[in-house]
């Protein structure tokens, strides 16, 4: 199919192809409008003037409307599954009912109370596929796009929600002049029998007498079948137009256990949107008309017969997604460009501010003397030579310190002494000082002491004891903050070779020791 | 039979689909790319539009900090705490120390100027810390003529040092204390710290 503007612009346009047994009629809406309609016969002179007629009057999707007497419907039960299941379960059941024909169809209407609860479902098929398969095949041919083949019995059920006809029993009898009467039964609401009867021509017979016996014929049937609710009245909502209406109205009379509504065809086509009225008693316009309204979903067509109208609504579907792309990229790039002048009008204004400021700054510091850095990297100048001189460290205050010590042991004499100084993590100083409630240290000073017992007599414990005076006396001086003695003049620990002689020598003997002081310093005191 | 996809009937659709999508990125892709270079040209007009408004705000601050701080600073730039180091300055320091003083050794050794991180906290915002280290022997007669020497160098060099090592070594087992020769042999490390801008600018007066 070929693809043009007009097509994309001419969304409205529909067929709908009316099928009986033996003849046909093809509807043509264009815009929503009906613009004109063919009748066929069933026969290849038929099937031929048909496609002269679908290559003349352009190209749309077609809805088929089926009502033919060789339309079966069951009522039956099975399982409640979905999917694949459910799928097998009908196959089973269409394949045992209507076995040859590939048009069939299954409506769930609701669920048994009892027992497992089955879904109850409405079987439909088309008995004589034959019928049908010629206006399908000649439609295929020309490539017209097919959106579905629908029972009118089916499609009813759509025509009571346009009459809001709520009531339990109702029964619907429409007469199509192409088909007969079709007389329809619904149980709330939902599709039970249908029953179509021929009609002999209008003026051969009293046509109001003729369907009031038929109707009787079904009434009957009704109740032979216990299908009417007992306690509900049968509504009978017959669709009639002009003298005919007339003639019914005067046949008509109301029962304890049927009630008639005469509905005017043309009032219901104004309801469905119909500008145009027609002087017809017969409904098939009618129904035709229900296929031109909102998307009905398809009863009997196969998948590869909607194909070509699938593709339709894609193709469709692809145009309309384009051009909502299309709006909606134009309102936010229109947002976005609104948002970015804005932006820019900030900006200028922003920067008018900026130089305003500049200026004004300029002249102010044209006031100032003139200096090498700006303010305040002065000021942080004078701040970092502040705290440099707080950090200066030198041994002098720990070597005070010791001296200290070391002039209430006069036995004690130092040879030598190894001083650094550490900086502890500043975090780390304060949260000890914060814990244990003692002074923070800026840093350590560390000092290593080596010096020896003089004079010394030999006597080892003594000197021992005098070492560790010493050290008990440098922890008496303020800021020690540990002495440890590193060597003993003799080492008597268990592990370690103790030799020497144990007699009066003459022998000169030393008692060396080494120790190692920490004192802590805060920044600007001598440490 | 399977469903197949009828190109033939799309071709002209996706045709217009695929340019309305591109039609529509292009829009929208420009627009945000627009929107985002002035979101982008705002910004930094508004930033200097703050940081020059604050910068007028505080020129009554920088008047004060000129004079309360510029003298001083003025005066730390002269006395070799901030520029370049005086190197010769020390020295000259150090000599005159140990001559008045009268140690009868005192040697020392120089390593090339080089910035360093300090160990301690300091927040040298714009500079850097430059550090010299000396190395010094000397021969002291008793362990007084360390301290003085600290204090004539404080007193005459310019510029602010710290003592990072130190090693005092009696010379004599005897413990006896010579007056004429030295009694202490002292080895010491100094640090010889001067402020001066950050990277290869050099602060001028």
């Amino acid at each position: 199919m070929s693809f043009s503007l007009k097509s994309i612009f001419n969304r409205n346009d529909s067929r709908v192809l009316f099928v009986a047994a033996d003849q046909a009629t093809y509807y043509i809406y264009n815009d929503g409008e009906l613009a004109n309609s063919y009748g066929f016969t069933t026969d290849e002179a038929g099937l031929a003037l048909f496609e002269r007629c679908l290559v003349d009057t352009g190209n749309a999707p077609v809805s088929i409307l089926v009502d033919m007497v060789e339309e079966e419907y069951r009522l039956d039960t099975m399982p409640h599954v979905g999917g694949g299941d459910r799928k097998s379960v009908l196959d089973r059941k269409f394949a045992r009912l209507f076995r040859g024909t590939p048009y069939y169809y299954a409506e769930r209407q609701g669920r048994e109370t009892e027992g497992r609860k089955d879904d109850k479902v409405l079987l439909a098929a088309l008995t004589k596929p034959e019928s049908v398969q010629p206006w399908v095949e000649k439609l295929m041919e020309v490539e017209m796009p097919i959106a579905g083949i629908y029972s009118l019995p089916v499609l009813s059920a759509q025509l009571l929600k346009t009459l809001k006809v709520n009531a339990e029993n109702v029964l619907l009898v429409s007469l199509q002049s192409i088909s007969g009467l079709r007389q329809s039964f619904f149980r709330g609401g939902q599709l039970r029998i249908s029953r179509l009867a021929y009609m002999p021509r209008m003026g051969s017979v009293p046509y109001a007498n003729y369907m009031l016996d038929e109707l009787e014929k079904l009434r009957r049937y009704l109740n032979s079948l216990a299908l009417v609710a007992r306690e509900q009245p049968l509504h009978i909502y017959i669709l009639s137009h002009g003298d005919l209406l007339n003639e019914l109205e005067q046949h008509c009379r109301d029962t304890e256990d049927e009630k008639f509504f005469l509905v005017d065809v043309a009032e219901v086509e104004v309801k469905l949107g119909e500008n145009k009225t027609h002087d017809r008693y017969e409904s098939d316009a009618l129904f035709a008309r229900l296929l031109t309204g909102a998307s009905v979903k398809n009863h009997y067509a196969k998948p590869e017969e909607t194909q070509a109208y699938q593709m339709h609504k894609t193709r469709d579907g692809l145009l309309v997604a384009g051009a909502l792309l299309l709006l909606g990229g134009l309102i936010w790039s229109a947002v976005n460009f609104v948002d970015a002048v804005t932006l820019r009008q900030q900006a200028l204004d922003a920067r008018q501010k900026a130089v305003f400021y500049q200026e004004r700054y300029q002249l102010a510091r044209q006031k100032l003397p003139p200096t090498p850095v700006e303010p305040r990297d002065i000021k942080h100048a004078v701040d970092v030579v502040d705290s440099l001189r707080e950090q200066k460290a030198s041994p002098v205050g720990i070597m005070a310190t010791i001296s200290q010590a070391i002039a209430r042991t006069p036995e004690v004499r130092l040879d030598r002494m190894e001083w650094s100084t550490e900086f502890p993590e500043q975090k780390e100083v304060s949260r000890t000082a914060l814990a244990l409630d003692i002074p923070a240290y800026d840093r350590y000073d560390h000092a290593e002491l080596k010096g020896r017992i003089e004079p010394f007599s030999g006597n080892f414990r003594e000197a021992i004891a005098t070492i560790d005076g010493l050290v008990e006396e440098l922890e008496l001086l303020p800021d020690i903050e540990e002495v440890t003695v590193l060597e003993y003049p003799l080492d008597v620990s268990s592990d370690s070779d103790v030799s020497g002689s144990a007699t009066d020598s003459q022998e000169r003997q030393t008692a060396e020791f080494r120790l190692k002081v920490v004192k802590g310093a805060s920044n600007g005191q001598q440490s | 039979m399977a469903n197949k996809v009828d190109w033939k009937i799309l071709r002209g659709s996706l045709v217009v689909f695929i340019g309305c999508l591109v039609i529509a990125g292009g829009l929208v892709g420009g627009s945000f790319y627009f929107k985002s270079k002035m979101d982008r040209e705002y910004r930094v007009h508004h930033s200097n539009f703050r940081a020059a408004s604050q910068q007028y705000l505080a020129v009554d601050e920088e008047e004060r900090i000129i004079e309360e701080y510029y003298p001083e600073f003025v005066r730390l730039y002269n006395g070799g705490f901030l520029g370049p180091e005086r190197r010769l300055d020390w020295l000259e320091s150090l000599r005159n120390a140990g001559k008045s003083l009268g140690l009868p050794e005192l040697t020392y050794k120089m390593s090339p100027q080089k910035v360093e991180e300090p160990e301690f906290d300091l927040n040298l915002g714009t500079y850097d810390l430059n550090v010299s280290t000396m190395s010094l022997s000397m021969g002291l007669l008793h362990e007084g003529d360390f301290s003085r020497l600290l204090a004539a160098i404080d007193r005459e060099a310019p510029g602010v040092y710290s003592v990072a090592e130190c090693q005092f070594q009696l010379t004599r087992d005897d413990g006896a204390l010579n007056p004429t020769t030295p009694n202490i042999a002292a080895a010491c490390i100094f640090d010889w710290w001067t402020i001066d801008l950050r990277g290869e600018a050099r602060l001028q007066l």
